[in-house]
């Protein structure tokens, strides 16, 4: 089929079926208002609510861990009762820190793909940004979920294997290789979760963004 | 008015059921809202509706059967009677349709804009490309559309 026969199909199309369909504008109102279930949409919601947790307890663990360090509280953590004072003020440090700067990135994040979503770029732009902030959210995921298990598993196997106070020995290479472990592990399983989850939608932005690259394809003759 | 029928053809173009369509049609019209701020004149508002709803068409995540069966539709859209390839009654049109299911999302974009009597320039302005590089694009698929009537 020619072009020039498609369109002027698609001029009568217009003419008998778009021009007649029309809602009116009360309807119009009621679904800008509802929720969009398009994949940045849910991944903005889902980082608001991301950043808001993760305030809130990173927060609460280094008010905590401070409470520790200045001796308000004197007892160990009930769930790690193997844990001295000072490590369990430590510890709660740590993952308060991680849990603080997860909450950052992602509030930076929801503010990036919120300015993608108000922006009207052309569509090689828009698939380009695209592209890239969905790899930004996927390195994000990965590197938020996967940072506890490293840090809460050399803190176990520290205290498993130095009861008696850090000697550099033999031990000091288990802790190495713990921890190294823990971390190649954690982060196989996040960027497999991630991929998993925004995987198939980032091949098929790369793949439509290659399709507009002036430098694809077979040269026309 | 005309620029209803705007959201109506890339949602004819990009969805092959209702449910679909309706659903693309909700999510343009959010992204009309979100985005209009940014809308400055320094385009025509038409372009502006287009460059917007290729957009979401192309970010949208394909429905699979487990999340078609959840999505809920909006009871507000139920008299909504948008066309359907499949009720078009000319044998033209239906040729027509089955010979831009074949092309690519990219190729489909192009197609509509080229059907909509846009010129190179505008194209090339939606899209974001050189108006050389959419010549290039309009002779590939001119070839392509020759070879998917050959077959």
């Amino acid at each position: 089929m020619e072009l020039e026969t498609m369109k002027t199909i698609w001029k009568k199309e217009s003419e008998e079926h778009f021009q007649n369909n029309q809602i009116e504008q009360e309807k119009i109102q009621s679904l800008m208002n509802s929720k969009s279930q398009m994949t940045f949409a849910k991944i903005k919601r889902s980082m608001q609510f991301k950043s808001g947790t993760a305030g809130i307890i990173g927060t609460g663990a280094l008010i905590l861990a401070a409470f520790y360090f200045f001796g308000v509280i004197e007892e160990p953590l009930s769930v790690a009762p193997f844990l001295s004072v000072t490590e369990t003020g430590v510890i709660l440090f740590l993952m308060g820190l991680i849990v603080c700067v997860t909450a950052v990135a992602n509030l930076l994040s929801y503010n990036r793909v919120k300015q993608f979503e108000q922006s009207s770029k052309p569509l090689k732009k828009m698939l380009s940004e695209s592209v890239t902030i969905l790899r930004n959210i996927i390195s994000l995921g990965i590197y938020s979920d996967a940072i506890f298990v490293p840090v809460f598993s050399g803190f176990i196997a520290y205290k498993w294997l130095f009861n008696d106070g850090l000697v550099s020995d033999i031990r000091l290479f288990y802790l190495v290789l713990i921890v190294s472990a823990a971390a190649v592990l954690s982060y196989f399983i996040a960027s497999r979760f991630m991929y998993q989850k925004h995987g198939g939608n980032l091949e098929r932005l790369r793949g439509n963004l290659k399709e507009l690259d002036s430098g694809n394809g077979i040269p026309v003759n | 008015m005309d620029h209803q029928a705007i959201i109506h053809k890339v949602c004819g173009m990009y969805c092959d059921n209702e449910e679909d369509k309706k659903d693309l049609f909700q999510e343009i019209l959010i992204n009309l809202w979100k985005s209009f701020p940014s809308f400055r004149g320094d385009s025509t508002f038409t372009t502006w509706m287009y460059r917007v709803s290729l957009n979401v068409a192309f970010q949208r995540l394909r429905k699979t059967a487990k999340n078609r069966e959840q999505a809920v539709l909006p009871t507000t859209f139920d008299t909504l009677n948008s066309p359907g390839k499949e009720d078009l009654p000319n044998i033209q049109r239906q040729q027509m349709y089955a010979a831009i299911e074949k092309l690519n999302e990219v190729e489909k974009a192009i197609v509509m804009l080229y059907l909509e009597e846009n010129g190179n320039e505008e194209i090339a302005k939606i899209i974001g490309i050189s108006q050389n590089y959419v010549r290039v694009k309009m002779t590939r698929i001119r070839r392509k559309l020759k070879q998917i009537v050959e077959e």
